[in-house]
């Protein structure tokens, strides 16, 4: 069992929907390290803060796995997606981050575009799945552990 | 004079010309016919000076032969009279050469006395030696007759050549001239008026007055239905123009009417969905903890349950007044604004308790206002509520001040505050529905500032702000004048 949680990142504006994720994510029994961001603007300026968070959290900088939202105010999810390919080409440690998309939203054309970038590894429609649907969905795109209680 | 009685008179002068020449042709002819005729009677009397000299030797007198003789002499002049007409008559008498006419009538008499001569010696009531006299004095008058008539004729047919040729000279003279000149002023009224059309527009202004000023008859006639047309194509084609023009504006503003309203659909279903989809898992949430015995957290959840059905309602809400925002309401009364803001800060209440931010008003109206009180109402309190909102927690005394007043038939309402201000990059986006611009303290729909500007629209006013770090100003006039 490893005794380290791996870091995920919550980017949403809302404050329901992050508790509705991350209490699933309990439900399911996922060992994470969870941080949250309430938009796009927020999330690329704590990971391009990279040197200080680094030493803030040394063993959980930088996230392993990223749940954005679609709809937010300042940068939206499809602004941030544009933005976060950019960072990853830069920073080496980003680069084996992945994204899982987390919104109401299911337009096929938004949807073609965010599918197009190759780090985005799933789709969760908010309200439409429970704590096992997304157990799997996450343990399919990282390693982490699932608690035994 | 028109290109086309030019054309006429050239064709007429011709006719005359040619005329003249083929009468002259024909008179000359007879004058040479005369002639000819002439010497025929000469002959003939030669023939009969002959058998009158064999009678005198033979003493045998052939009366055929004579009368055969004198008919062929009395024929000349019968053909000369035959082919004089009225106007060989009047020219003969005006040159005085018609004795030639009257030396014909007294052969034919002669003739006509010789042949009565015979007959009276056939029957004998004349002797030899009287008939032979007689046909002597015949012969001497035929002689002398052919002699006379030699003159008049030959002076008839000088007269005619020296007036009718020169005179058809002088007609062809003129007619080639008057070709020419003819010809000529057509060929310059059409160069004139190429000119005049091929000139270019800002040298020629008054190309219209020109055109009537140098053109007559038929170019004019011409110039005017060429005008006629190529206006009419013009207008078509302006018509055309302005149709395509008019297509063309009406279906982008249709496109960007559709484009609205898709993104307003997916927005607001969005913002609709959400809150519901959260309640749906909360609810989810709060029958486990039930379950669970977790009595306190399920009491959280439903408490935020109930504020995501709060928020619902608000949407709900703020669309209807999106929607009725468009519709004219019949509902103008003079506005209170004094209780219109008694109202709004009741209404405000949750957003004021606690709020550190002093709202002020100030209200100074030289009339009463008539208008749509609801719309005010909304303008208002969306400018104001923004103001509360977003105040600057690092400021000493957060303020929102609102002073409304009127001059010369224009409302002014001024609202401002030192706020947190709009972020600068954000600034052309505060009308779009469905924007927020902060993420904490976002409580609203998102559509308060475009439910202000349908508003304001509908009130043909306007609205402007200045924004900063230092806070923001929102000014909005309204043309009271322009009010139902």
């Amino acid at each position: 069992m490893n005794a380290v949680k791996p870091p995920i990142l919550i980017i949403d504006d809302d404050e329901v929907d992050r508790y509705v994720l991350k209490r699933l994510i309990k439900e399911a029994k996922l060992e994470l390290t969870i941080f949250e961001k309430n938009d796009g603007q927020e999330a690329l300026d704590f990971l391009n803060d990279y040197e200080n968070n680094r030493q803030e959290y040394p063993e959980e900088f930088p996230p392993i796995l990223i749940f954005l939202d679609i709809n937010m105010p300042r940068i939206n999810g499809i602004q941030f997606l544009e933005e976060f390919s950019k960072l990853r080409t830069k920073v080496d440690d980003i680069q084996s981050c992945v994204v899982m998309m987390f919104s109401s939203s299911e337009r096929e054309e938004e949807k073609a575009i965010i599918m197009a970038h190759d780090f985005v590894k799933g789709y969760l429609v908010k309200g439409t799945f429970k704590a096992q649907e997304l157990k799997e969905q996450v343990l399919s795109v990282i390693d982490a552990p699932v608690s035994d209680i | 004079m028109n290109i086309s009685k030019k054309l006429m008179l050239i064709v007429i002068l011709t006719t005359v010309e040619v005329s003249i020449t083929v009468f002259s042709a024909f008179e000359i002819a007879k004058g040479a016919k005369f002639h000819q005729l002439n010497f025929l009677h000469l002959k003939y009397i030669n023939q009969l000076s002959k058998s009158i000299n064999e009678i005198e030797i033979d003493k045998s007198i052939d009366t055929k032969t004579i009368e055969s003789n004198i008919l062929a002499i009395k024929q000349q002049p019968i053909d000369c009279l035959e082919e004089i007409n009225i106007l060989n008559k009047v020219i003969m008498e005006i040159i005085n050469t018609n004795q030639a006419l009257t030396i014909c009538e007294k052969d034919i008499e002669v003739a006509d006395t010789a042949l009565s001569s015979l007959k009276q010696y056939e029957n004998r009531a004349i002797d030899r030696h009287t008939f032979l006299t007689s046909l002597n004095h015949a012969l001497y008058n035929f002689n002398e007759h052919s002699e006379n008539f030699e003159e008049p004729i030959r002076k008839t047919v000088s007269f005619i050549l020296i007036t009718l040729i020169p005179l058809v000279l002088i007609i062809s003279l003129f007619n080639i001239l008057f070709i020419s000149y003819l010809s000529r002023t057509i060929s310059n009224s059409i160069h004139n008026l190429t000119l005049l059309l091929s000139s270019k527009p800002k040298d020629n202004i008054n190309l219209d007055e020109d055109l009537e000023k140098n053109t007559t008859g038929e170019l004019k006639a011409l110039i005017i239905a060429a005008r006629q047309r190529i206006r009419e194509d013009f207008f078509n084609l302006e018509n055309n123009k302005e149709l395509q023009a008019i297509v063309k504006t009406q279906t982008a503003s249709l496109q960007q009417a559709n484009d609205e309203l898709a993104q307003f659909a997916y927005r607001a279903s969005h913002d609709l969905k959400s809150p519901l989809s959260g309640a749906k898992s909360l609810a989810q949430f709060v029958i486990l903890d039930i379950e669970a015995g977790d009595t306190k957290e399920a009491i959280n959840n439903a408490k935020i349950i109930y504020q995501q059905m709060e928020k619902l309602e608000t949407l709900v809400v703020d669309i209807l007044l999106l929607a009725k925002a468009d519709i004219s309401s019949e509902d103008i009364t003079p506005i209170d604004f004094d209780q219109l803001i008694i109202d709004m800060k009741e209404r405000l209440a949750w957003l004021m308790k606690d709020n550190p931010c002093t709202l002020e008003t100030n209200i100074t109206l030289s009339k009463p206002i008539t208008s749509d009180k609801a719309r005010f109402a909304q303008i208002i309190e969306n400018v104001i509520s923004n103001g509360l909102k977003y105040y600057d927690k690092t400021k000493p005394s957060p303020y929102v001040k609102c002073d409304i007043f009127d001059k010369s038939d224009i409302l002014t309402i001024i609202v401002s505050d030192n706020g947190i201000g709009i972020p600068e990059q954000h600034q052309d986006e505060v009308f779009d529905m469905f924007k927020r611009f902060h993420v904490k303290n976002s409580t609203g729909s998102g559509l308060g500032m475009a439910l202000v500007k349908k508003h304001i629209e509908f009130l043909k006013g306007d609205i402007s702000f200045e924004s900063s770090k230092d806070g923001t100003i929102f000014t909005i006039t309204i043309p009271m004048d322009k009010q139902v």
